[in-house]
Protein backbone atom coordinates (compact mmCIF):
# COMPACT_ATOMS: atom_id res chain seq x y z
CA UNK A 1 0.00 0.00 0.00
CA UNK A 2 1.22 3.22 -1.08
CA UNK A 3 0.39 6.80 -0.27
CA UNK A 4 0.77 8.48 -4.06
CA UNK A 5 1.11 12.03 -3.81
CA UNK A 6 -0.19 14.17 -6.42
CA UNK A 7 1.43 17.87 -6.67
CA UNK A 8 -0.05 20.93 -8.07
CA UNK A 9 -0.64 20.86 -11.45
CA UNK A 10 0.23 16.83 -11.56
CA UNK A 11 -1.75 13.70 -11.88
CA UNK A 12 -1.46 9.80 -10.64
CA UNK A 13 -2.18 6.48 -10.92
CA UNK A 14 -3.01 3.98 -8.81
CA UNK A 15 -3.75 0.22 -8.16
CA UNK A 16 -5.79 -1.72 -5.58
CA UNK A 17 -4.14 -1.21 -2.13
CA UNK A 18 -2.79 2.47 -3.02
CA UNK A 19 -4.30 5.86 -1.64
CA UNK A 20 -3.67 9.24 -4.11
CA UNK A 21 -3.32 12.11 -2.23
CA UNK A 22 -3.35 16.34 -2.81
CA UNK A 23 -3.37 18.70 -0.40
CA UNK A 24 -4.89 21.73 -0.49
CA UNK A 25 -7.07 22.24 -3.16
CA UNK A 26 -8.34 25.98 -3.37
CA UNK A 27 -9.84 26.95 -6.05
CA UNK A 28 -8.09 24.01 -7.96
CA UNK A 29 -10.07 20.94 -9.14
CA UNK A 30 -9.19 17.46 -7.66
CA UNK A 31 -10.46 15.21 -10.49
CA UNK A 32 -10.81 11.39 -9.51
CA UNK A 33 -11.31 8.88 -12.12
CA UNK A 34 -11.81 5.14 -11.05
CA UNK A 35 -12.13 1.73 -13.01
CA UNK A 36 -14.53 -0.56 -10.44
CA UNK A 37 -13.26 -3.67 -11.93
CA UNK A 38 -9.62 -3.40 -12.04
CA UNK A 39 -9.83 -0.93 -9.15
CA UNK A 40 -7.92 1.12 -11.07
CA UNK A 41 -7.51 4.73 -9.78
CA UNK A 42 -6.23 8.30 -10.98
CA UNK A 43 -6.30 11.60 -9.96
CA UNK A 44 -5.28 15.57 -11.36
CA UNK A 45 -5.08 18.78 -9.30
CA UNK A 46 -6.62 20.61 -11.74
CA UNK A 47 -5.58 24.60 -11.76
CA UNK A 48 -7.17 26.21 -15.10
CA UNK A 49 -10.33 25.73 -17.00
CA UNK A 50 -8.75 25.99 -21.02
CA UNK A 51 -5.70 24.99 -21.75
CA UNK A 52 -6.89 27.63 -24.79
CA UNK A 53 -7.31 30.36 -23.20
CA UNK A 54 -4.14 31.40 -22.18
CA UNK A 55 -1.93 34.61 -23.35
CA UNK A 56 0.97 31.97 -23.58
CA UNK A 57 0.79 29.66 -25.57
CA UNK A 58 4.25 27.22 -24.52
CA UNK A 59 2.46 26.03 -21.63
CA UNK A 60 3.22 21.67 -21.78
CA UNK A 61 1.96 20.60 -18.71
CA UNK A 62 -1.36 19.27 -19.49
CA UNK A 63 -2.44 18.23 -15.91
CA UNK A 64 -2.39 22.11 -15.25
CA UNK A 65 -6.16 22.34 -17.53
CA UNK A 66 -9.25 20.83 -17.25
CA UNK A 67 -9.23 20.17 -21.10
CA UNK A 68 -5.89 18.63 -21.11
CA UNK A 69 -5.56 16.82 -18.15
CA UNK A 70 -8.72 14.62 -18.55
CA UNK A 71 -7.61 14.02 -22.35
CA UNK A 72 -4.24 12.55 -20.65
CA UNK A 73 -6.02 10.27 -18.05
CA UNK A 74 -7.61 8.99 -20.42
CA UNK A 75 -4.89 7.99 -22.78
CA UNK A 76 -3.36 6.64 -19.98
CA UNK A 77 -5.91 4.28 -19.08
CA UNK A 78 -6.44 2.99 -22.54
CA UNK A 79 -2.68 1.74 -22.75
CA UNK A 80 -3.87 -0.20 -19.69
CA UNK A 81 -6.67 -1.15 -21.59
CA UNK A 82 -9.33 0.59 -19.51
CA UNK A 83 -12.03 1.94 -22.44
CA UNK A 84 -13.58 5.31 -21.13
CA UNK A 85 -16.82 3.39 -20.39
CA UNK A 86 -15.26 1.82 -17.71
CA UNK A 87 -14.74 4.87 -15.77
CA UNK A 88 -16.93 6.80 -12.97
CA UNK A 89 -15.39 10.06 -11.69
CA UNK A 90 -15.64 12.35 -8.84
CA UNK A 91 -14.52 15.67 -8.38
CA UNK A 92 -13.72 17.94 -5.58
CA UNK A 93 -12.02 21.59 -4.44
CA UNK A 94 -12.77 24.56 -6.60
CA UNK A 95 -13.48 26.60 -3.48
CA UNK A 96 -13.80 30.54 -3.63
CA UNK A 97 -11.59 31.34 -1.06
CA UNK A 98 -11.46 34.66 -0.21
CA UNK A 99 -14.03 36.76 1.97
CA UNK A 100 -14.41 40.26 0.68
CA UNK A 101 -16.52 42.92 2.40
CA UNK A 102 -18.91 44.83 0.20
CA UNK A 103 -19.96 43.89 -3.20
CA UNK A 104 -17.45 44.03 -5.39
CA UNK A 105 -14.49 41.75 -5.15
CA UNK A 106 -10.79 42.31 -6.12
CA UNK A 107 -10.84 42.76 -9.48
CA UNK A 108 -9.17 40.10 -10.68
CA UNK A 109 -12.15 38.59 -8.88
CA UNK A 110 -11.24 34.48 -7.90
CA UNK A 111 -13.69 33.30 -9.63
CA UNK A 112 -11.03 30.23 -11.12
CA UNK A 113 -13.04 28.06 -8.70
CA UNK A 114 -16.02 27.89 -10.16
CA UNK A 115 -14.84 27.78 -13.81
CA UNK A 116 -12.44 25.38 -13.14
CA UNK A 117 -15.90 23.06 -11.62
CA UNK A 118 -17.67 23.74 -14.63
CA UNK A 119 -15.21 23.06 -16.80
CA UNK A 120 -14.58 19.95 -15.85
CA UNK A 121 -18.29 18.33 -15.43
CA UNK A 122 -18.41 19.99 -19.07
CA UNK A 123 -15.02 17.69 -20.09
CA UNK A 124 -16.88 14.73 -18.48
CA UNK A 125 -20.10 15.14 -19.76
CA UNK A 126 -18.78 15.71 -23.09
CA UNK A 127 -16.77 12.27 -23.02
CA UNK A 128 -19.93 10.66 -21.33
CA UNK A 129 -18.10 9.62 -17.55
CA UNK A 130 -20.84 9.62 -15.53
CA UNK A 131 -19.81 11.76 -11.69
CA UNK A 132 -20.45 9.58 -9.26
CA UNK A 133 -19.17 11.96 -6.54
CA UNK A 134 -19.08 15.74 -5.86
CA UNK A 135 -17.77 17.76 -3.13
CA UNK A 136 -17.14 21.32 -4.73
CA UNK A 137 -17.73 25.07 -4.17
CA UNK A 138 -17.99 26.61 -0.97
CA UNK A 139 -15.53 28.67 1.00
CA UNK A 140 -13.43 26.33 2.19
CA UNK A 141 -9.47 24.75 1.15
CA UNK A 142 -10.14 21.13 0.95
CA UNK A 143 -7.36 17.97 1.30
CA UNK A 144 -8.32 14.74 -0.73
CA UNK A 145 -7.51 11.01 -0.09
CA UNK A 146 -8.60 8.99 -2.84
CA UNK A 147 -8.48 4.95 -2.44
CA UNK A 148 -7.85 2.96 -5.14
CA UNK A 149 -9.67 -0.68 -3.58
CA UNK A 150 -12.97 1.16 -2.94
CA UNK A 151 -13.16 4.19 -4.83
CA UNK A 152 -13.86 6.56 -1.48
CA UNK A 153 -12.44 9.95 -1.48
CA UNK A 154 -11.70 11.47 1.95
CA UNK A 155 -12.31 15.17 1.75
CA UNK A 156 -10.93 17.10 4.78
CA UNK A 157 -11.67 20.42 5.48
CA UNK A 158 -9.04 23.08 8.03
CA UNK A 159 -12.14 23.69 10.34
CA UNK A 160 -14.89 21.93 8.91
CA UNK A 161 -13.56 18.28 9.79
CA UNK A 162 -13.74 15.38 7.32
CA UNK A 163 -16.39 13.54 5.22
CA UNK A 164 -16.57 10.67 2.40
CA UNK A 165 -17.64 10.83 -0.53
CA UNK B 1 -21.81 69.81 21.52
CA UNK B 2 -18.63 68.76 20.06
CA UNK B 3 -18.00 68.91 16.14
CA UNK B 4 -20.59 66.78 14.52
CA UNK B 5 -17.73 63.50 12.36
CA UNK B 6 -18.82 61.54 9.84
CA UNK B 7 -16.41 58.57 9.56
CA UNK B 8 -16.07 56.41 6.35
CA UNK B 9 -14.00 53.65 6.09
CA UNK B 10 -14.58 49.67 4.56
CA UNK B 11 -12.74 48.24 8.08
CA UNK B 12 -15.23 48.34 10.98
CA UNK B 13 -12.02 47.94 13.09
CA UNK B 14 -10.87 51.38 11.71
CA UNK B 15 -14.09 53.40 12.33
CA UNK B 16 -13.96 51.91 15.77
CA UNK B 17 -10.67 52.99 16.52
CA UNK B 18 -11.58 56.47 14.82
CA UNK B 19 -14.91 56.71 17.21
CA UNK B 20 -12.49 55.86 20.04
CA UNK B 21 -9.93 58.73 19.40
CA UNK B 22 -13.03 60.93 18.58
CA UNK B 23 -15.02 60.70 21.46
CA UNK B 24 -12.25 60.84 23.76
CA UNK B 25 -11.53 64.44 22.51
CA UNK B 26 -15.01 65.57 22.83
CA UNK B 27 -15.95 65.27 19.25
CA UNK B 28 -19.19 63.61 17.74
CA UNK B 29 -19.67 60.90 15.52
CA UNK B 30 -23.04 61.37 14.17
CA UNK B 31 -22.73 58.56 11.44
CA UNK B 32 -20.43 56.06 9.83
CA UNK B 33 -20.16 54.72 6.17
CA UNK B 34 -18.74 51.76 5.05
CA UNK B 35 -18.09 52.91 0.95
CA UNK B 36 -18.06 56.00 -0.65
CA UNK B 37 -21.68 55.72 -2.17
CA UNK B 38 -22.95 55.58 1.28
CA UNK B 39 -20.88 58.42 2.57
CA UNK B 40 -22.24 60.74 -0.29
CA UNK B 41 -26.10 59.95 1.10
CA UNK B 42 -25.54 59.74 4.80
CA UNK B 43 -23.24 63.32 3.87
CA UNK B 44 -26.69 64.55 2.31
CA UNK B 45 -29.01 62.97 5.33
CA UNK B 46 -26.94 64.17 8.45
CA UNK B 47 -24.87 67.16 6.94
CA UNK B 48 -21.77 66.54 9.63
CA UNK B 49 -19.15 69.85 9.88
CA UNK B 50 -16.17 67.24 8.78
CA UNK B 51 -16.18 64.10 7.04
CA UNK B 52 -12.84 61.20 7.71
CA UNK B 53 -12.65 59.49 4.88
CA UNK B 54 -10.55 56.03 3.44
CA UNK B 55 -9.44 55.89 -0.06
CA UNK B 56 -9.87 52.37 -1.15
CA UNK B 57 -12.93 51.01 -0.38
CA UNK B 58 -15.43 48.70 -2.27
CA UNK B 59 -18.25 49.76 -4.27
CA UNK B 60 -17.62 53.47 -4.08
CA UNK B 61 -13.74 54.90 -3.28
CA UNK B 62 -12.95 57.89 -1.36
CA UNK B 63 -11.42 59.94 -4.37
CA UNK B 64 -14.95 59.51 -6.26
CA UNK B 65 -16.98 60.43 -3.15
CA UNK B 66 -14.92 63.33 -2.57
CA UNK B 67 -15.87 64.82 -5.65
CA UNK B 68 -19.59 64.11 -5.40
CA UNK B 69 -20.07 65.20 -1.73
CA UNK B 70 -18.29 68.98 -2.85
CA UNK B 71 -20.66 68.87 -5.77
CA UNK B 72 -23.12 68.51 -3.25
CA UNK B 73 -21.75 71.12 -1.07
CA UNK B 74 -18.25 73.19 -2.05
CA UNK B 75 -17.83 74.01 1.89
CA UNK B 76 -17.43 70.31 2.66
CA UNK B 77 -14.77 69.58 4.96
CA UNK B 78 -13.28 66.31 3.95
CA UNK B 79 -9.97 64.52 5.69
CA UNK B 80 -8.58 61.81 4.04
CA UNK B 81 -7.27 58.76 5.93
CA UNK B 82 -5.36 56.62 4.36
CA UNK B 83 -2.77 53.52 4.62
CA UNK B 84 0.57 54.64 3.35
CA UNK B 85 1.66 53.87 -0.35
CA UNK B 86 -1.37 56.11 -1.83
CA UNK B 87 0.20 59.34 -2.01
CA UNK B 88 -1.02 59.54 -5.37
CA UNK B 89 -4.39 59.09 -4.37
CA UNK B 90 -3.82 61.44 -1.89
CA UNK B 91 -3.19 64.15 -4.33
CA UNK B 92 -6.14 63.55 -6.15
CA UNK B 93 -8.39 63.36 -3.43
CA UNK B 94 -6.80 66.68 -1.99
CA UNK B 95 -7.29 68.12 -6.39
CA UNK B 96 -10.76 66.70 -5.41
CA UNK B 97 -11.24 69.33 -3.15
CA UNK B 98 -10.29 67.66 0.63
CA UNK B 99 -8.83 69.45 3.07
CA UNK B 100 -6.21 67.48 4.73
CA UNK B 101 -5.26 63.98 5.17
CA UNK B 102 -3.77 61.09 7.91
CA UNK B 103 -1.85 58.45 7.24
CA UNK B 104 -2.25 55.18 8.99
CA UNK B 105 -1.04 53.67 11.32
CA UNK B 106 -2.15 56.80 12.63
CA UNK B 107 -1.20 58.54 16.14
CA UNK B 108 -4.50 59.64 17.60
CA UNK B 109 -2.57 63.20 18.42
CA UNK B 110 -2.26 63.51 14.41
CA UNK B 111 -5.98 62.92 13.79
CA UNK B 112 -6.58 65.43 16.53
CA UNK B 113 -4.30 67.65 14.75
CA UNK B 114 -5.34 67.36 11.15
CA UNK B 115 -8.99 68.45 12.32
CA UNK B 116 -8.09 70.94 14.80
CA UNK B 117 -6.66 72.31 11.53
CA UNK B 118 -9.60 72.20 9.46
CA UNK B 119 -11.77 73.20 11.71
CA UNK B 120 -8.98 77.10 12.54
CA UNK B 121 -9.68 77.40 8.75
CA UNK B 122 -13.30 77.66 9.32
CA UNK B 123 -12.88 81.12 11.06
CA UNK C 1 10.36 34.94 -18.45
CA UNK C 2 12.93 31.94 -18.00
CA UNK C 3 14.72 31.41 -14.23
CA UNK C 4 18.02 31.24 -15.64
CA UNK C 5 17.45 35.03 -16.79
CA UNK C 6 17.03 36.48 -12.94
CA UNK C 7 21.09 36.42 -12.88
CA UNK C 8 22.67 37.05 -8.92
CA UNK C 9 22.15 40.80 -9.83
CA UNK C 10 19.24 40.72 -10.59
CA UNK C 11 18.00 38.57 -7.21
CA UNK C 12 20.62 40.66 -4.93
CA UNK C 13 18.37 43.65 -6.40
CA UNK C 14 14.81 42.56 -6.42
CA UNK C 15 16.22 41.30 -2.60
CA UNK C 16 17.33 45.33 -1.66
CA UNK C 17 13.88 46.30 -2.97
CA UNK C 18 12.26 43.68 -0.60
CA UNK C 19 14.45 45.02 2.34
CA UNK C 20 13.39 48.90 1.55
CA UNK C 21 9.95 47.55 1.81
CA UNK C 22 9.80 45.09 4.92
CA UNK C 23 11.87 47.74 6.38
CA UNK C 24 8.58 50.35 6.09
CA UNK C 25 6.46 47.59 6.84
CA UNK C 26 8.25 46.63 9.81
CA UNK C 27 7.99 50.27 11.23
CA UNK C 28 4.02 50.60 10.54
CA UNK C 29 3.38 46.99 12.38
CA UNK C 30 5.17 48.42 15.21
CA UNK C 31 2.70 51.63 15.24
CA UNK C 32 -0.03 49.28 14.81
CA UNK C 33 0.17 46.71 17.51
CA UNK C 34 2.63 48.77 19.69
CA UNK C 35 5.28 46.29 19.70
CA UNK C 36 8.81 45.86 18.71
CA UNK C 37 8.50 43.96 14.64
CA UNK C 38 11.22 42.79 12.97
CA UNK C 39 11.58 41.62 9.43
CA UNK C 40 14.19 38.86 7.78
CA UNK C 41 15.49 39.76 4.60
CA UNK C 42 13.51 38.77 1.82
CA UNK C 43 14.00 35.23 0.05
CA UNK C 44 13.95 35.85 -3.62
CA UNK C 45 12.64 32.95 -5.47
CA UNK C 46 11.68 32.31 -9.12
CA UNK C 47 9.99 28.83 -10.35
CA UNK C 48 7.42 27.57 -11.78
CA UNK C 49 4.46 28.19 -10.42
CA UNK C 50 3.15 24.26 -9.97
CA UNK C 51 6.46 24.06 -8.31
CA UNK C 52 5.99 26.42 -5.45
CA UNK C 53 3.85 24.38 -2.93
CA UNK C 54 7.14 22.18 -2.96
CA UNK C 55 9.27 25.00 -2.31
CA UNK C 56 7.33 27.27 -0.11
CA UNK C 57 6.47 24.27 2.18
CA UNK C 58 3.07 21.88 1.63
CA UNK C 59 1.94 23.46 5.08
CA UNK C 60 -1.28 22.06 6.59
CA UNK C 61 -1.12 24.44 9.00
CA UNK C 62 -4.38 26.84 9.30
CA UNK C 63 -3.48 30.52 8.65
CA UNK C 64 -5.06 33.97 8.09
CA UNK C 65 -4.47 34.83 4.35
CA UNK C 66 -4.75 38.80 3.65
CA UNK C 67 -4.59 38.81 0.28
CA UNK C 68 -4.57 41.86 -2.09
CA UNK C 69 -3.56 42.56 -6.07
CA UNK C 70 -1.46 45.74 -6.62
CA UNK C 71 -2.41 47.73 -9.55
CA UNK C 72 -0.08 50.37 -11.47
CA UNK C 73 2.97 50.27 -13.41
CA UNK C 74 3.88 47.16 -11.07
CA UNK C 75 0.91 44.40 -11.51
CA UNK C 76 1.60 42.08 -8.46
CA UNK C 77 0.01 39.97 -6.08
CA UNK C 78 0.40 40.11 -1.89
CA UNK C 79 -0.47 37.68 0.53
CA UNK C 80 -0.05 38.20 3.80
CA UNK C 81 -0.51 35.17 6.69
CA UNK C 82 -0.25 34.42 10.23
CA UNK C 83 -0.91 31.51 12.11
CA UNK C 84 -4.46 30.74 13.18
CA UNK C 85 -2.90 29.77 16.58
CA UNK C 86 -1.63 33.47 16.76
CA UNK C 87 -4.42 35.54 15.31
CA UNK C 88 -6.76 36.16 19.08
CA UNK C 89 -3.13 37.51 20.42
CA UNK C 90 -2.28 39.49 17.37
CA UNK C 91 -5.87 40.99 17.72
CA UNK C 92 -5.36 41.69 21.08
CA UNK C 93 -2.66 43.77 20.50
CA UNK C 94 -4.50 46.07 17.71
CA UNK C 95 -7.14 46.17 19.64
CA UNK C 96 -4.99 47.69 22.38
CA UNK C 97 -6.27 44.46 24.99
CA UNK C 98 -4.04 42.72 27.25
CA UNK C 99 -3.03 39.66 24.94
CA UNK C 100 -4.97 36.41 25.81
CA UNK C 101 -8.11 38.45 26.62
CA UNK C 102 -9.56 37.71 23.32
CA UNK C 103 -11.66 34.17 22.82
CA UNK C 104 -13.50 34.43 19.36
CA UNK C 105 -12.82 35.81 16.27
CA UNK C 106 -15.61 38.12 16.17
CA UNK C 107 -16.15 40.52 12.75
CA UNK C 108 -14.17 43.34 14.44
CA UNK C 109 -11.28 41.34 14.89
CA UNK C 110 -11.66 39.97 10.83
CA UNK C 111 -11.71 43.34 9.98
CA UNK C 112 -8.32 44.43 12.23
CA UNK C 113 -6.88 41.55 10.29
CA UNK C 114 -7.76 43.05 6.56
CA UNK C 115 -6.53 46.21 7.63
CA UNK C 116 -3.38 44.72 8.95
CA UNK C 117 -2.83 43.29 5.16
CA UNK C 118 -4.29 47.00 4.10
CA UNK C 119 -1.16 48.47 6.47
CA UNK C 120 1.86 46.51 5.87
CA UNK C 121 1.32 46.39 2.29
CA UNK C 122 1.07 50.09 1.96
CA UNK C 123 3.52 50.63 3.73
CA UNK C 124 5.52 48.30 1.98
CA UNK C 125 4.66 49.68 -1.52
CA UNK C 126 5.17 52.96 0.00
CA UNK C 127 8.97 52.85 0.02
CA UNK C 128 9.36 50.38 -3.12
CA UNK C 129 7.15 52.62 -5.19
CA UNK C 130 9.22 55.80 -4.12
CA UNK C 131 12.63 53.79 -4.77
CA UNK C 132 11.47 52.62 -7.96
CA UNK C 133 9.36 55.52 -8.60
CA UNK C 134 6.68 53.95 -10.09
CA UNK C 135 3.10 53.42 -9.24
CA UNK C 136 1.71 50.61 -7.21
CA UNK C 137 -1.63 50.76 -5.62
CA UNK C 138 -3.59 47.99 -3.74
CA UNK C 139 -6.43 46.78 -3.86
CA UNK C 140 -9.43 46.07 -1.17
CA UNK C 141 -8.24 43.27 1.15
CA UNK C 142 -9.73 40.00 0.94
CA UNK C 143 -9.28 37.45 3.90
CA UNK C 144 -9.01 33.61 4.34
CA UNK C 145 -8.69 31.50 7.23
CA UNK C 146 -7.91 27.86 5.86
CA UNK C 147 -5.18 25.95 5.36
CA UNK C 148 -1.79 27.52 4.04
CA UNK C 149 -1.70 25.23 0.88
CA UNK C 150 -5.22 26.05 0.12
CA UNK C 151 -4.65 30.00 0.20
CA UNK C 152 -1.40 29.30 -1.75
CA UNK C 153 -3.26 27.36 -4.16
CA UNK C 154 -5.98 29.71 -5.06
CA UNK C 155 -3.39 32.14 -5.53
CA UNK C 156 -1.24 30.45 -7.71
CA UNK C 157 -3.97 29.75 -10.15
CA UNK C 158 -5.79 33.04 -10.15
CA UNK C 159 -1.55 33.81 -10.93
CA UNK C 160 -1.12 30.91 -13.57
CA UNK C 161 -4.23 32.56 -15.44
CA UNK C 162 -1.31 35.09 -17.02
CA UNK C 163 2.03 33.81 -16.22
CA UNK C 164 4.31 30.44 -16.10
CA UNK C 165 6.59 31.24 -13.55
CA UNK C 166 6.19 33.32 -10.02
CA UNK C 167 8.84 35.40 -8.86
CA UNK C 168 8.32 35.55 -4.96
CA UNK C 169 9.47 37.74 -2.44
CA UNK C 170 8.97 36.70 1.02
CA UNK C 171 9.44 38.49 4.45
CA UNK C 172 9.43 36.23 7.77
CA UNK C 173 7.31 38.73 10.35
CA UNK C 174 8.42 38.45 13.56
CA UNK C 175 7.05 40.10 17.13
CA UNK C 176 9.47 39.25 19.63
CA UNK C 177 7.82 39.40 22.80
CA UNK C 178 4.51 37.34 22.21
CA UNK C 179 6.09 35.19 19.64
CA UNK C 180 3.95 35.86 17.07
CA UNK C 181 5.04 35.32 13.43
CA UNK C 182 4.03 35.92 9.82
CA UNK C 183 4.79 35.84 6.57
CA UNK C 184 4.70 38.38 3.59
CA UNK C 185 5.10 37.56 0.31
CA UNK C 186 5.08 39.89 -2.60
CA UNK C 187 4.33 38.15 -6.12
CA UNK C 188 4.87 40.45 -8.80
CA UNK C 189 3.72 39.65 -12.38
CA UNK C 190 5.93 38.97 -15.31
CA UNK C 191 5.36 41.97 -16.87
CA UNK C 192 5.83 43.97 -13.42
CA UNK C 193 9.32 42.14 -13.58
CA UNK C 194 10.33 43.46 -16.67
CA UNK C 195 9.49 47.14 -15.35
CA UNK C 196 11.19 46.44 -12.78
CA UNK C 197 14.65 44.62 -14.22
CA UNK C 198 14.13 48.27 -16.77
CA UNK C 199 14.41 50.97 -13.58
CA UNK C 200 16.88 48.94 -11.92
CA UNK C 201 19.28 48.58 -14.98
CA UNK C 202 18.69 52.36 -15.76
CA UNK C 203 18.99 53.22 -12.11
CA UNK C 204 22.34 50.64 -12.11
CA UNK C 205 23.54 51.34 -14.84
CA UNK C 206 23.71 48.17 -16.69
CA UNK C 207 23.39 47.76 -19.64
CA UNK C 208 23.91 43.67 -20.55
CA UNK C 209 21.09 42.35 -18.74
CA UNK C 210 23.07 38.24 -19.67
Amino acid sequence: MDRIKVGMADWKLARSQDILVTFGLGSCVGLGLRDEKTKTAAMAHIMLPDSKQLRFRQDTNPAKFADTALRLMLENFARLGIAKQQLQAKIVGGANMFIIAGTIAVEGNLKVGQRNVMAVKEQLEQTGIPVVGEDTGGNAGRSVEFFAESGIMRVRTALAGERDI
Amino acid sequence: MGTKILIVDDASFMRMMLRNVLSSHGYEVVGEAENGRLAVKTYQEIKPEIVLIDLIMPEMGGIEAVKKIIELDRDAKIIICSAMGQQALVVEAMQAGARDFIVKPFQPSSVIEAIQKVEREEE
Amino acid sequence: MDSSRLNEFYRDAFQELGNIGSGNAATALSQLVGRTINMSVPEVMIIPIERVPEIVGDMEETVAGIYLEVYGDVPSKILVTFPYKDLLSLTDLMLNQPVGTGSTLDELKLSALKELGTILSGAYLNAMSKFLDLRMIPSVPALAIDSFTAVLDTILAELSQENRYALMLRTEIIETETKISGSFFLIPEENALETMTAVIQKTSGVVDIG
